[in-house]
């Protein structure tokens, strides 16, 4: 027998475990020969002692008698709701092994169809003209005051009322631009701006309109895009001429910048 | 003439199942020994092997219905639960610093304790060994500790601990002599730090 085979059997060998009678003969008589293994077999052999005196001294240990009360307590509460006395048969975990896996893959492809469906959507369905998904509101001009005097009649409470009213809050998604499409100021791939400041009564926000950004001139045609909001250094101002409070120059300005489904800036306007 | 025969455990849970609560009390005396010392050499601690074997006898209550016996027995199923308890347990405690209340405040000794047996120098000399022996085995990884427990502690056979983890017998097989090399080097060590420090307190007292 060779050391390396030796090893192989040293730990059944140690802790007298049955073995061919032939093979232990061998082993043993290796051990004689070989002080490595011989002293590898009298570690195994302390060890197996040791092991065995820790058995010995844990085998009275037991969980204490307050165990099986609560134990027989839970028992007797289970016993009262009648319970099914049946044991599964293997055939029985094999199905719910499948319903398991069946289940899972059905709630991998509704994660799919859920991650995909959107864009298939978005993809699939026709595209109006001059529609802009907006996540803000609508850069449209919002006058506050729409009050016209009436000499003829005296005011009441209710027109009183009117004046200065906040204009209600738009809905986000989908806004129509065409109809609000101001008359004067450049276009941009069919979208007009216009250099006026829009005014959200809703919100306290006061917003330039959209500016066409220059180098997008050669772009194609606008159909839809989306508003996205961001802060630019105040000196981004400059390049569209429009006027710098120099003592806030080093604070950022927020803009909201027009971004087509290609995914490159058509326009900005500056929000304060 | 009546044979007397033991009910298998698998008897055992099918008439406990029924509402039998004998069977479930003799079920639970016949396993809850064995489920307790494996918690309990697996964790070191009392209170974990407590929790751990009414865990595994809760949830033997609870679902037992769910044991198939086509994939093994009953022992190792129960061995499975308390096995997943433990990891568990383990898996969750590994962050907390334990306190040993029994070495750090002093266990009450019970009157035994003032007795002195026959041999003390051999008693001490074992429990020094025994003591020894549970810090090396408790300090192995736990896929090491587990076949040392189950194998050289409850004395399974490889076949009925690879039921219990789990895994092949192969695997039981090597887990157990890589972990049975590491335990005899942790004792050498061991041995050899006590041996150097009984040298340290000699010299300090020859000068």
């Amino acid at each position: 027998m060779k050391c390396q085979e030796f090893e192989t059997i040293v730990n059944d060998l140690a802790r007298d475990q049955i073995m061919d009678l032939a093979v232990r003969e061998s082993s043993l008589a290796h051990a004689r020969t070989c002080t490595r293994c011989a002293a590898r077999l009298a570690d195994e052999r302390a060890l197996t002692i040791g092991l065995r005196a820790l058995a010995t001294s844990q085998e009275t240990e037991a969980a204490p008698v307050r165990v099986e009360a609560a134990l027989l307590a839970v028992f007797r509460n289970r016993a009262t709701a009648p319970v099914v006395p049946s044991i599964k048969k293997a055939p029985t975990t094999i199905h719910q092994s499948w319903l398991r896996w069946a289940v899972a893959a059905a709630a991998a492809i509704l994660v799919l169809l859920g991650l995909t469906a959107p864009r298939w959507l978005h993809t699939t369905q026709p595209k109006q003209e001059y529609q802009v998904r907006t996540l803000l509101p609508t850069p449209t001009v919002t006058p506050i005051q729409e009050f016209k005097p009436q000499p003829a009649t005296p005011p009441t409470g209710r027109e009183t009322a009117k004046v200065g009213r906040p204009v209600p809050p738009r809905a986000h998604g989908r806004v129509d631009y065409a109809s609000h499409r101001p008359q004067t100021g450049s276009r941009l791939s069919g979208i007009a701006f216009s250099h006026e400041l829009t005014v959200n009564a809703s919100e306290p926000e006061v917003a330039t309109d959209f500016l066409p950004l220059t180098f997008g001139s050669g772009l194609p045609p606008l159909e839809s895009g989306q508003v996205v909001r961001v802060k630019v250094p105040r000196s981004a101002l400059a390049s569209f001429g429009l006027p710098i409070n120099f003592e806030r120059a080093n604070e950022p300005v927020k803009a909201d910048v027009l971004l087509g489904d290609d995914g490159l800036m058509r326009a900005i306007r500056f929000v304060r | 003439m009546t044979l007397l025969t033991t009910p298998s455990d698998e008897e055992l849970l099918r008439l406990m199942m029924a509402g039998d609560e004998a069977a479930f009390t003799t079920l639970y005396r016949r396993r809850q020994g064995g489920i307790y010392r494996f918690a309990l050499r697996m964790s070191g601690s009392e209170a974990v092997a407590e929790d751990v074997t009414q865990e595994v006898f809760m949830a033997l209550v609870r679902e037992g219905s769910q044991f198939d016996s086509a994939r093994g027995s009953l022992v190792a199923y129960l061995y499975g639960i308390a096995r997943n308890q433990i990891l568990r347990r383990l898996e969750r405690d590994r962050f907390f610093v334990p306190i040993n209340d029994v070495a750090d405040q002093g266990e009450v000794p019970g009157p035994e304790k003032f007795v002195a047996p026959g041999d003390p120098l051999g008693d001490l000399t074992r429990d020094e060994m025994v003591g020894a022996v549970r810090q090396a085995v408790l300090s192995l990884p736990a896929h090491y500790r587990e076949v040392v427990a189950l194998c050289d502690l409850q004395e399974m056979s490889y076949v009925e601990a690879a039921a219990a983890l789990g895994c092949a017998v192969g695997t039981v097989r090597s887990r157990l002599h890589r972990a049975r090399a590491l335990l005899v080097e942790k004792l050498r060590a061991n041995g050899k730090a006590d041996s150097s420090s009984n040298q340290a307190t000699s010299a300090r007292c020859f000068v």
